[in-house]
This record gives structure tokens, C-alpha cells and sequence, in this order.
């Protein structure tokens, strides 16, 4: 190929930059939009992983698996029921288990979860790469209202240690009442994990009981009240709880831990491996991600048509100019690489602007994404599937710049020295 | 073994499709070595066809057509298209020039297909771009314009270009089809003794197409094509 032809193609396309911009913006769009939903795709499954590394089971209330782990974990979705304390104790004393972290959800405080737990959770828990839990400030939670806030909560608020907070009854969109007679103090703050822990306050399993010593079926019992200071001298040992993560002492045990965790007799009970909930809940997302792909490669194939009748419709003002290169020498052949490496040119800026897009989009929403949808957005370069996908769009501009570079071609013949026109 | 003719055309017939009558039939039209021929013939008599014969873009449908020594029937395209591209420079009525391009580079649009162009520059000047600015030099362009996109300029500064980069390179066959019927009287002469001088100094052979006859008093031999287009006699007789 004469090596000239690129850059007649970039001059050429640079003088008709508006035009070509708009296709070139087209393109980028439609990356965007595929490269941007698999990525989203890949980083929200990356985080959802993540969130729950090092937790062999989860176990609760029979249910189903994905709305327990995604209730448990992700504090999404509905509350399941809960598992009696017994159940508890007895979990934690199978041979099998190594260690159990109870969790009783519930409560919340201007919208972040409110977790009720033991210090076991800090012990045991693991979020990406199991890395443990780390109090960025102060310490774990000691006294019956103490609480330990989540890096998130405490930079939505500006709370710093030794700050009050009241929780409230119920979550989301179902807060009930307030549990103001009952102030907490904030005794440590977590350091980032970008997982949910992030948006959870934590607290003691007895201070759940405590605030909850004068209701009664989800609402405070009229006329009762018991002031913090006499909720110490009440058994605070809980009735139930939501769910527990446990450890196992040796991972291959898992399927037979599950199945008799599954057959417990005194209740039925539940036992999720997080993985393989993920995957049915990967699943069960599956058509519709299908579909947005779908939609986003139609896009593609729209912004791609465009693109080949922009660049047929100059094709019309064009034929003196080629036939001033053929008269120069140039073979019907060059004028087929001139055109086509006009597509090629359109696609390849489409992309690269279609990258720099999603990047500027990652920075811009991940805060957003996080604190909304619990997902870390990445800022990278594009990867595995993500790679494939942009040689797929850059091979279909390239297919898309043979129709102008053919049809140039023809031209080039028919029309000699002269164009006709 | 040197061509003693730049073009010899023997028995050529043309036509543009199988199903149209013949466009050109010639039974011999040579044009010699450092000759200057003028030819003339009212519109529609094949004259552009004739220089796409020549230029190899299109080929007879029989009988052969010669450039410098080169049978074209035995020829392929793209070995037509190099002979193009190194011994012929081409100068149009209009539309000569690409207009994304500077003056300066369109100037050097053939040495850019033409590695051999692009060499023979250096027999005038040190490099290509040297000799494009000597030749725009020689035709009245002046230097500030050099940069500038064609399209800014005047339709007479536009001819002038196009003839520096007919003669860049110093092809052995200069065609030009009409390039002076954009420009005044005056002007046109004027034109034509630069172009004649550039020739004479490459010793390129010209092959002047128009129907404006009062110019052909510049050449060494004239021609009228609807003489010898057999062609188009037979259409008049009929
Ligand atoms: N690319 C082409 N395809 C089909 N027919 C053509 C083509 N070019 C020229 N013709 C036909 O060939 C005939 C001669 O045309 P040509 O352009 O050679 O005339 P000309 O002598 O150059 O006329 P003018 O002085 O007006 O430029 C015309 O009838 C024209 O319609
Ligand atoms: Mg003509």
C-alpha cells in the first residue's frame, strides 16, 4: 500500500471533521454502551464476590438462597425470617464449624443498615481479597450503646467518635418510629471496603434487644417505657436473628456441613454458599443483561449504517478528487484504502473516544454506584471479554468501510480521468 | 530499447460500452519525443477518451496503444497505472486539484505515487518540495500562498498549480485537456508560453487537447481529431 494514502485519508477526513465528528461521537456512544454494560456486568459481580470472601455459609431461616444471601449480605431486598438463637448455638457447636458470626438486621439509621452483631464479626469477617475488617478510629463496640459506623456513614454525615446517633425502627422506604429514648455512641469507625460494610452501622446484638425491650410485634408497646439505663439489668439474649456467616475448619467439608445444616430438625434452616447463590442470582439476571447487550449491539449495528452512508454521501462530492489521484497515479486500488481507511479512522476514534468516555463516567458515578447499588466501578483498561468486544466493533467498522471503499473503487473505474457528474 | 515515439496509437477502436457505437476509431496518431502536438475537435468527439486511452485508465478494445515503447494490450493495470503515475503529467480544465491539500501539496502529489518523480526532482533541485516552490516560483505563484488551501485561491492561480504539478517530476508526456478555457485572452497565452517554456526545458513531449483554435499557432504540428476519428466520419456520412 503507498504509504501516503493514511494521511490523505486523515486530511481528508479532517476536512470534513463536523460531519465525520458526529459520526465519531455515533461510535463512541454505542462503545459506551456495550463496553460500559459488561463492564458494569463484571464489576458488579467482582463486587458482589468480593463482599462475601472468606464466608463459607450462610445460614438462615429456610428461605430462598439468593434472597437470604442478597438480604444478609447485600442488605437488599426483603427481610426473610429469622432463626431462632438455639439454632444459633447449635451451629456454632457442629464439630465442622470453625467459627459463626450472628447477624440481625432490621434497623436503620438515615438509610444506612443498622447491623447487630458480635465482635466475632470482626474477627471473622472478610471482604475482596480476605482482607479483615479495620478500625480506621477508635475501637470496637464495648458498652451496651456504643457503635461502630462504616466509613461511608461516617463521611455522609460528618459523625466523628464520640458523636450520638438514634437508630430507627424498620428500613428504606418502612422506617416505622425512632428508637430516640435510646442515643448510641460512636466508638469506632471502619476504615474502606467498598462493600456494604462501608454503608452499615454496627452495633451489639444485646443493644437490637435493648431497643427493642419495649416493643412488641413492630411497635412500641403504648405507655411502656424502659430508659437505657434500666435495659442493662434485662436479659438481652436474643430470640432469634437474621442469619449467620460461618467458617469452616476445613473448606471441603462444606457439602456435608451443608446438608445437615439443611436437615436440622428443631427448625428449618437454610445453608448458602455464597458462590453458588451468586451464580443463580447471575443467572436469574442473565436475560436481562442479554437483552441490554442486545440493544446496545443494535445501537452498534445503527451507528455503524450511519456511518457507512455518511461516508457514501461524500463519496458523491468526492469522485473529481479521485479522479485527480487516479490521474496522478493513484490505482482504483489506493482509492479503495483511501475510503476504507476513512471508515477505519471514524471507528478507531469512536472507540478511543468511546474509552475515555466510560473512564470519565467510571470517576465521575462510581461515588453514586456505590453508595446506590453497592458496585465498584473500576477505572481500567479494557480487558478479557471487554477486549473482544472492541476488536468485534473495530472488525465491524472495518467490514462497514469496504461498502464506501468498493464502491469507490467501481467509481474509480467507470469514471476514468473525468467524472462523469 | 528507447521508444522512438512517446505515443504511437495503431488501429485503435473504442467504445465506452459493448452496446454503444464505436467512440474512437484511429488508425494511427503518434505523437514524437519532445513534439508538441495541438488537438483540436468539437465537443463529444472523443477527446477525453483519447487521453484515458493514453493514461492506460481505460484500454482499446482493439488495436494498440503505445506509450513511450509500452504496449498497453499487453499491459497490465497496474503496471499501467506506474507508467502513469512516472511519465505522464496530467492538466485538467478544472478540478485539477485536491482541495483539502495545500498549493505545496498538490504540487507534490505525484512524487508521492511516483518514486521516480520524486528522484528526478533532484536533477533541478535539492528535494521535491524545492523544486514544487522553483516551479510555483516560475509560474507567478507567490510564496505566501504556498500554504494555503487551493480552494482560496483564484481559478487562473488554481490552472497554474495544476501545470507545476504536470510538470514535477519531468514526466516524458505532458496531456492537457482544455486547461485554458477557465482564463481570459490574455492570460491564456500567457499560460501556454509557460507551459510550452517548462516543456521545452524537461524536454517533455505535450499533447494539448482544445477546440479553441487560436492557440495552436504555439505548437510544432496540429491536428484535428474528428479527421482522423473514423468514427465519427462514418456517423457524418450517415
Ligand atoms: N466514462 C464514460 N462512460 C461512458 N461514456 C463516456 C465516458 N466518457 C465519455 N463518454 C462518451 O464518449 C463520447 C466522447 O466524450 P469525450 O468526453 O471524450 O468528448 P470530448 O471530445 O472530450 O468533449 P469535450 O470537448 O466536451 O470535452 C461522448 O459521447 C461521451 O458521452
Ligand atoms: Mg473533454
Amino acid at each position: 500500500m503507498n504509504p501516503f494514502i493514511p494521511i490523505l485519508a486523515a486530511r481528508s477526513a479532517w476536512n470534513r471533521r463536523l460531519t465525520l465528528g458526529m459520526m465519531v461521537l455515533s461510535v463512541a456512544l454505542s462503545v459506551v454502551l456495550l463496553v460500559g454494560i459488561e463492564r458494569l456486568r463484571t464489576d458488579a459481580r467482582t463486587s458482589f464476590a468480593e463482599a462475601v470472601s472468606g464466608t463459607d455459609l450462610i445460614v438462615g431461616a429456610r428461605a430462598n438462597p439468593v434472597e437470604l444471601l442478597l438480604y444478609a449480605v447485600f442488605r437488599i431486598g426483603a427481610a426473610t425470617n429469622n432463626m431462632g438463637w438455639p439454632s444459633y448455638l447449635a451451629l456454632a457447636d457442629d464439630p465442622a464449624v470453625a467459627w459463626t458470626v450472628p447477624l440481625s438486621l432490621g434497623d436503620s439509621h438515615r438509610g444506612f443498615a443498622v447491623l447487630g452483631t458480635t465482635s466475632a464479626y470482626f474477627d471473622h469477617f472478610r471482604h475482596g481479597d480476605r482482607t479483615p475488617l479495620k478500625i480506621a478510629q477508635g475501637k470496637r463496640f464495648e458498652q451496651l450503646f456504643d457503635t461502630v459506623i462504616g466509613a461511608d456513614v461516617a463521611t455522609a454525615s460528618g459523625y466523628r467518635l464520640g458523636d450520638r446517633i438514634t437508630l430507627s425502627h424498620g428500613a428504606g422506604d418502612t422506617v416505622l418510629a425512632e428508637h430516640g429514648d435510646k442515643p448510641f455512641t460512636v466508638v469506632g469507625i471502619l476504615a474502606r471496603t467498598g462493600t456494604p460494610v462501608d454503608r452499615t452501622v454496627h452495633v451489639s446484638l444485646e443493644a437490637i434487644e435493648a431497643i427493642h425491650l419495649n416493643w412488641q410485634g413492630g411497635a412500641p408497646v403504648p405507655g411502656l417505657s424502659i430508659p437505657a439505663e434500666f435495659a442493662r439489668k434485662f436479659n438481652l439474649t436474643p430470640k432469634s436473628i437474621t442469619a449467620a456467616l460461618v467458617g469452616l475448619h476445613n473448606r471441603s467439608d462444606v457439602f456435608a456441613a451443608q446438608r445437615r445444616i439443611n436437615a436440622a430438625r428443631a427448625e428449618p434452616l437454610v445453608a448458602v454458599m455464597p458462590g453458588v447463590a451468586l451464580d443463580n442470582l447471575w443467572q436469574m439476571v442473565g436475560t436481562a443483561e442479554r437483552t441490554m447487550t442486545g440493544i446496545s449491539a443494535l445501537v452498534a449495528a445503527v451507528s455503524f449504517i450511519g456511518l457507512v452512508a455518511v461516508v457514501l454521501a461524500g463519496l458523491g462530492e468526492r469522485r473529481r478528487e479521485l479522479a485527480v489521484l487516479r490521474s496522478v497515479g493513484a490505482a482504483p486500488r489506493d482509492v479503495f484504502t483511501l475510503l476504507a481507511f476513512e471508515g477505519l479512522l471514524i471507528t478507531l476514534s469512536g472507540v478511543v473516544l468511546g474509552l475515555a468516555l466510560l473512564t470519565a463516567a467510571a470517576s465521575l458515578l462510581g461515588e453514586f454506584v456505590l453508595t446506590r447499588y453497592g458496585v465498584v466501578l473500576r477505572v481500567r483498561l479494557p480487558d478479557g471479554a471487554e477486549l473482544s468486544m472492541l476488536l468485534a466493533i473495530i472488525a465491524t467498522g472495518l467490514a462497514a468501510s469496504l461498502v464506501p471503499g468498493y464502491r469507490a473503487y467501481r467509481m474509480a473505474l467507470a469514471d476514468g480521468l473525468a467524472p462523469r457528474l | 530499447m528507447s521508444p522512438s515515439q512517446a505515443i504511437l496509437i495503431e488501429n485503435v477502436r473504442f467504445r465506452w460500452k459493448p452496446d454503444l457505437p464505436w467512440c474512437l476509431e484511429i488508425p494511427r496518431l503518434s505523437l514524437g519525443l519532445g513534439e508538441s502536438l495541438f488537438l483540436h475537435g468539437p465537443s463529444g468527439s472523443g477527446k477525453s477518451t483519447l487521453l484515458n486511452l493514453i493514461g492506460g485508465v481505460v484500454i482499446a478494445d482493439q488495436g494498440g496503444v503505445h506509450v513511450l515503447g509500452c504496449d498497453f494490450r499487453h499491459t497490465r493495470a497496474t503496471a499501467r497505472d506506474r507508467i502513469r503515475a512516472d511519465h505522464i503529467g496530467f492538466l485538467f480544465q478544472q478540478f485539477n486539484l485536491v482541495p483539502y491539500l495545500t498549493v505545496v501539496e498538490n504540487v507534490l502529489l505525484p512524487c508521492r505515487f511516483s518514486k521516480r518523480r520524486a528522484e528526478r526532482c533532484l536533477l533541478q533541485s535539492a528535494s521535491p518540495l524545492a523544486e514544487a516552490r522553483r516551479l510555483l516560483a516560475r509560474l507567478d505563484i507567490a510564496p505566501n500562498l504556498l500554504q494555503r488551501r487551493v480552494t482560496e485561491l483564484s481559478i487562473g492561480q488554481q490552472q497554474r498549480v495544476a501545470a507545476a504539478r504536470s510538470i514535477i517530476g519531468a514526466p516524458e508526456i505532458i496531456v492537457a485537456d482544455e486547461p485554458t478555457s477557465a482564463l481570459d485572452a490574455g492570460r491564456q497565452m500567457a499560460f501556454l508560453e509557460l507551459l510550452l517554456e517548462q516543456c521545452a526545458q524537461s524536454s517533455s513531449s505535450l499533447l494539448f487537447v482544445s477546440h479553441d483554435r487560436r492557440l495552436e499557432s504555439a505548437f510544432s504540428r496540429t491536428l484535428a481529431l474528428d479527421e482522423i476519428n473514423q468514427a465519427h466520419a462514418k456517423e457524418r456520412d450517415a
